[in-house]
């Protein structure tokens, strides 16, 4: 079984914050998926590196054109957060001064 | 107005041809039993009584013009992770509880213009992860045919509103069984088409390489009739294909399908019901009778495909769901002392278990160190997956099993361990894995009345096998009546 270090890992990566509780039945729910898919680790005769899966058929490309869209209000509509019509976000960078 | 809920969309063409009835009263009986069923089945997250009506008296005006709309005056329910401008889309999740799609995706609008009444949005798992609808932060969808019982997933809500006769027709989306395990839990009617069949522009994703949307509704005909409606080429997709579509519906009635070879595995997985192969094998044997040739096939890689797809969904969706930052859209934590704090909040408050976990799964396979061992090792098993089939299609035309292993389960059931859950997509996963089309249809019921579904798989872009398939299968089974 994952060790809780392991799980707070793999949280951090995640960029997800989980409480004490959580991270107990994360040992055990991700030990038992990781286990359950562990089963390929069997399989020998495979084409090296990663393989695509696309048909060419589903490869169309079209113009790389920048098209403007029009409706901003809507799309900042739905920020949690904003100022001055701008996304807001806690402070980054400190003052030097 | 039960007489209403009770029809196909081939019905109700025929009705409104006739002049009995217009879309608005279609719309508003509907709009009533739907509200009415909320209380009991959860299979609704939003249904907009005001717009629904203001959209069908504008096409009531047209019914003289019905003609040139395939889908005229047809109610159609969508899944809660399709956008739809003006309506919420949430897939289900705490995260997005207050988004307002900014625009609609691009199948929807589709049967907009095919002039479908997109009559509310349904209940799902979140981000389309599970297969009981028990993953939903709204509340689980109950199952029309037992409200003790999950519906299937993720889109359980769609299946529901078919099955529940609500609606005519519904969108879903599968990434590994998503339309087909609830279609069949639910007793009706669904198809994943090729992957790239259908636009994913404006579709909420979950796993990009394996999401595909398709529809459910009560008859073969209905599917073939919406599907047609919903396919094809979208510039705003680069994975969508460029191949045109059949008149799926038309083919139905008018073509003589061609002597079907139909291909049959030549073992199960452990862990189908035994009341599901004694439907299963009834089905074979309905299909015999059409001059259907059954043969077996090889599919040496299968017993790979769960785990497989339990490695390249999660790694796909780990990165996709990344965008839920808290600061663009969707819930922002209280907690904003700094920005990593205010990610990795909002993200674990916003975020169900479920999702978490894959979240995780998917993080854990694509990192440094794990990356070979997990995640490409499953890209390498998936073009085994996919060669096999490619190989079973030099010698049939479709691939038959069952749909899901198991009848409908009772609520709380698999939620503790989450690869009990998982085998609910045993017969399905493999479809996506190797981007095929699928399609099931209700063929039977256990002693408790559940129903059973029937999987039918088929070559790249040959949905029109599946449909005729099923079509065949459909008129030998005969009759299947909805619970009321």
């Amino acid at each position: 079984m994952l060790s809780k270090e392991e799980v707070q890992k793999i949280a951090k990566l995640s960029r997800l914050y989980l409480s004490e509780t959580e991270i107990e039945g994360y040992q055990k729910k991700l030990s038992r998926v990781l286990e359950a898919v562990h089963s390929l680790s069997k399989i020998a005769d495979l084409e090296k590196g990663y393989q695509t899966h696309a048909s060419e058929d589903t490869q169309g490309l079209r113009q790389d054109t920048a098209e403007i869209f029009t409706n901003r209000e809507v799309l900042l509509s739905n920020a949690p957060s904003l100022e001055e019509n701008q996304f807001k976000v806690p402070t980054v960078v400190e003052d030097e001064a | 107005m039960k007489e209403i809920q009770g029809w196909t969309i081939e019905t109700l063409i025929s009705e409104y041809r006739k002049k009995t009835v217009k879309p608005s009263e279609v719309a508003s009986s509907l709009l009533e039993a739907a509200q009415n069923s909320n209380s009991r089945l959860n299979i609704f997250l939003e249904l907009n009584h005001d717009r629904v009506i203001k959209e069908a008296l504008q096409l009531d005006a047209k019914l003289d013009q019905m003609d040139r709309y395939p889908l005229f005056g047809v109610p159609i329910t969508v899944k809660d992770n399709f956008l739809v401008t003006g309506y919420k889309a949430t897939a289900g999740s705490q995260i997005l509880k207050n988004y307002v799609a900014p625009f609609t995706a691009t199948c929807v609008q589709k049967l907009i213009d095919a002039g479908a009444i997109i009559l509310g949005k349904t209940n799902c798992d979140e981000f389309a992860m599970g297969s009981s609808n028990e993953n939903s932060s709204f509340g689980p969808v109950r199952n029309p045919w037992d409200p003790a019982r999950v519906p299937g997933g993720s889109s359980g809500g769609s299946a529901a509103s078919v099955a529940g006769s609500f609606c005519f027709g519904s969108l879903g989306t599968d990434t590994g069984g998503s339309i087909r395990q609830p279609a069949s839990l639910c007793g009706v009617v669904g198809l994943k088409p090729t992957y790239g069949r259908v636009s994913r522009y404006g579709i909420i994703a979950y796993a990009s390489s394996l999401d595909q949307a398709g529809p459910l509704t009560k008859t073969v005909w209905d599917t073939a009739r919406v599907l047609e409606a919903m396919s094809g080429y979208d510039p705003k997709d680069a994975t969508s294909s460029q191949a045109p579509v059949p008149a799926f519906s038309q083919l139905l009635h008018q073509t003589k399908p061609k002597p079907f070879k139909v291909g049959v595995l030549e073992q199960f997985p452990e862990g189908v019901h035994k009341e599901v192969v004694v439907s299963y094998e009834k089905a074979l044997e309905a299909l015999k009778t059409q001059g259907i040739e059954i043969v077996k096939v090889k599919l040496p890689y299968l017993e790979y495909a769960l785990a497989t797809y339990y490695l390249i969904a999660p790694s796909e969706a780990s990165s996709n769901l990344a965008r839920y930052d808290g600061i663009h859209y969707g819930h922002q934590s209280e907690e904003t002392s700094d920005i990593e704090t205010l990610y990795s909040k909002s993200r674990g408050e916003g975020f169900g278990p479920e999702v978490k976990l894959r979240i995780m799964v998917g993080t854990f396979a694509l990192s440094s160190g794990y990356y070979d061992a997990y995640y490409e090792k499953a890209t390498q098993v998936r073009k085994k997956i996919k060669d096999d089939f490619l190989k079973a299609f030099e010698s049939v035309d479709a691939i038959v099993t069952p749909t899901s292993p198991t009848t409908a389960f009772k609520l709380g059931e698999k939620t503790e361990d989450p690869v009990s859950m998982y085998l609910s997509d045993i017969f399905t996963i493999p479809v996506n894995l190797a981007g095929l089309p699928g399609l099931s249809v209700p063929c039977g019921k256990d002693t408790l009345g559940l129903p059973i579904g029937l999987q039918f798989i088929g070559r790249p872009l040959q949905e029109v096998d599946l449909l005729q398939l099923a079509y065949l299968y459909e008129k030998a089974r005969g009759q299947w009546a909805l619970p009321t």
